[in-house]
């Protein structure tokens, strides 16, 4: 029997001068905003696209809009965080010595916490022009990933050797000790879980409360996408041709297989779960976004395309209809996401 | 090993402090070689090159388990090397440069642990550059126990190695300073220079790791009966007929570099293996190994297996009964 899947349409929304590195959908009128290695950030909406007027020397290598306003920041190879949006412009909120692997937004839109070189930085954010540093800690070596917890109390920032958390202010008020390099976090949405992929091809997962941890290793290549399910029951992880989902509910993964979503050639450069549901987004470096609908036994790929051109970077629209898709050329791409 | 050819190749530059590294990659980077160069060094330097890019780098090190292999790589360099592949502006040549007290096994490792920077990347070859004048001087310098001497594990990890500053030198201390690089390491070519001058074909482009140019391997130093015993880096190197069994060889590599990988830096070498018309090419760095069945034998070519091993209290005779039981025996064939 021939598996059928749908194929999905897609359409190129923007094209910017090198490859694309970070995306980011805004709450506001589904803006896109798209940040290249060549310094520039375009922020693209309905009616119009348009080019920030600042840059990130040799590279950007952030965007998020904050989950609450029409703020975005930014950070770049140059060491510095921006806040802008369209009405209030654009302002340097935080600088420090290394690349910027990553920004965060608290849930509440009124903090961020980047990772520059070896720091984390804390902004308080009111407006654009109304933000201040709130707290910078020194790691011995560089933070590469964040994440707050679900109910935005405390920040979580990976670097070698584990998982420090920060409450308010610059002090470690935990460390999950392990001897690994962390590229990414995500933290279960219902806030029992945090796990980290790594660069030792395993993902690493600790209990949030009690600091109980399992391993799970033996990838092809390091680990650099992994997601929840909405419901906290599934891990998504991505790797070489296939995603693996392991079941965090009863007694846990430990010992178990996970479920193997089989449908790109080469490693994956995305992994997000749908908002609210169980569809999950894929983009593999050879050119393919699918959609999963993982149900044991039976075929989970629900549609795919592929776009002609190496994705680096793909995150879902805010009403979960369409990806935006970022790729190597600089390419931004919409692909129709919704699946009958 | 992937070895599509369409991966940029990386040359790695060690060397004590002052001897002369900065000025072989200001030679590289202005020699009229029309090679767009991207470099990577340790500190800012006063190299400003319209054609080339250059990033410092902090060196960070991360210790890496991954079943019975432990290894330590460059955490820096992959996430530099991997921002620097994934940009439309494309290099000929990658040149890394690793501060005067840095252990090169991490960088080289770096390249062969790395999935994403093995399938673009390859390591090309290590370039120590030394001080003619100063090196033994250096290679005597007594360390606390525990302590690396940097100068010898640089030269035990060379490819190529730049003699440098020869021009300060008498032709006397011109030939101590050769025999006691080669003690250490017999396999490397030195290349006299002064002001790290060099033609750039014997350092750019060289192949060291290619597993196809382990063949050219140069076996002259095995007839080197000159041994060393208060030597704690030394070289020894292994030339020997027969067929080498898969099975017991393979238990005998595995055994090798699980209880001694760490002190053994390099290894290279051909074997004859039995029921197979292929040379067998291999090379590794302390624990990994990468080895595969290369170009056949020649016609009426002597069939020898020859290696060489460059480490830490390595004992030859130790080493080349192991190898010679893994040979198998005319009986059992």
């Amino acid at each position: 029997m021939v598996a059928s899947h749908q194929i999905l349409e897609f359409t190129e929304i923007a094209r910017l001068r090198d490859c694309i590195e970070s995306i980011s959908v805004s709450v506001v009128d589904d803006c896109i905003a798209a940040g290249s290695l060549a310094g520039e950030v375009a922020v693209i909406s309905k009616a119009k696209t348009l080019t920030l007027p600042f840059e990130h020397d040799f590279g950007v290598g952030a965007v998020a809009w904050s989950p609450t306003s029409n703020i975005l920041a930014t950070g770049g190879m140059d060491g510095v965080i921006r806040l802008w949006s369209d009405s209030e412009g654009d302002a340097t909120v935080a600088s420090g010595k290394g690349w910027v692997a990553g920004i965060s937004w608290r849930q509440d839109g009124k903090e961020i916490a980047a990772a520059i070189g070896k720091q984390v930085v804390r902004v308080a954010v009111g407006g654009v022009a109304d933000s201040n540093e709130s707290a910078r800690h020194d790691f011995e070596s560089t933070a590469t990933c964040l994440a707050y917890t679900t109910n935005g109390q405390r920040l979580g920032v990976g670097s070698y050797g584990g998982v420090s958390w920060f409450e308010t202010g610059d002090k470690i008020v935990r460390h999950f000790p392990w001897k690994g390099a962390p590229l990414t976090i995500s933290m279960s949405p219902n806030g029992k879980w945090v796990a980290t992929g790594n660069q030792d091809a395993s993902i690493h997962c600790w209990k949030l409360w009690s600091g109980d941890d399992l391993q799970m290793s033996g990838y092809e290549t390091k680990i650099q996408h992994l997601d929840w399910d909405p419901n906290s029951r599934y891990l998504a992880v991505g790797s070489v041709a296939d995603i693996s989902l392991w079941d965090f509910s009863g007694r846990g993964p430990k010992g178990s297989k996970p479920i193997q979503l089989a449908g790109h050639a080469r490693h994956a450069v995305a992994l997000k779960y749908q908002p609210q549901s169980q569809l999950i987004m894929s983009a593999g470096a050879e050119g393919t976004v699918c959609i999963w609908r993982p149900s044991p036994g039976k075929q989970s790929l629900v549609a795919n395309v592929n776009i002609g051109e190496e994705p680096t970077c793909a995150v879902w629209s805010r009403d979960g209809r369409s990806v935006i898709v970022g790729t190597a050329l600089g390419g931004v791409f919409e692909v129709d996401a919704h699946v009958v | 090993m992937n070895d599509n050819e369409n991966r940029l190749p990386v040359t790695v530059v060690t060397g004590y402090l002052g001897s002369g590294k900065t000025t072989l990659i200001n030679h590289v980077l202005t020699a009229n070689h029309g090679k767009r160069i991207a470099v990577i060094e340790n500190e800012f330097g006063e190299i400003g090159i319209d054609d080339a890019l250059v990033i410092s780098a902090e060196e960070e090190i991360f210790e890496m388990n991954n079943g019975c292999i432990c290894c330590t790589v460059r955490g820096d360099l992959i996430r530099i090397l991997g921002n620097l592949m994934k940009r439309k502006d494309k290099f000929d040549y990658i040149l890394v440069e690793t501060t005067g007290l840095a252990d090169p096994a991490p960088v080289a490792q770096t390249f062969l642990v790395d999935d994403e920077i093995r399938s673009q990347l390859k390591l090309d070859a290590i370039v120590t550059v030394v001080d003619a004048k100063h090196l033994i001087q250096h290679l005597d310098d007594v360390k606390q126990d525990g302590v690396e001497n940097e100068a010898v594990e640089q030269l035990a990890f060379a490819d190529r190695v730049l003699l440098n500053k020869i021009d300060l030198v008498t032709d006397a201390e011109r030939e101590e300073v050769v025999r006691r690089i080669r003690l250490i390491n017999a396999n490397a070519e030195i290349i006299p220079t002064t002001m790290s001058k060099v033609d750039l074909d014997r350092v750019l482009g060289v192949g060291a790791f290619d597993l196809n140019r382990v063949l050219e391997m140069e076996p002259e130093f095995l007839s080197d009966t000159e041994h060393q015993h208060d030597l704690s880096i030394t070289s020894v190197g292994i030339d020997c007929e027969g067929e080498v069994s898969v099975q017991k060889i393979n238990e005998w590599l595995g055994w090798l570099l699980g209880e001694r990988g760490t002190d053994i830096f390099r290894m290279k070498g051909i074997l004859n293996m039995w029921g197979d018309n292929r040379r067998f090419v291999f090379q590794g760095v302390h624990m990994l190994f990468d080895g595969t069945p290369g170009q056949p034998w020649a016609e009426g070519e002597a069939r020898r297996n020859r290696m060489v091993f460059i480490g830490r209290n390595l004992d030859r005779e130790d080493l080349e009964r192991r190898f010679k039981s893994c040979l198998v025996s005319e009986t059992s064939k």
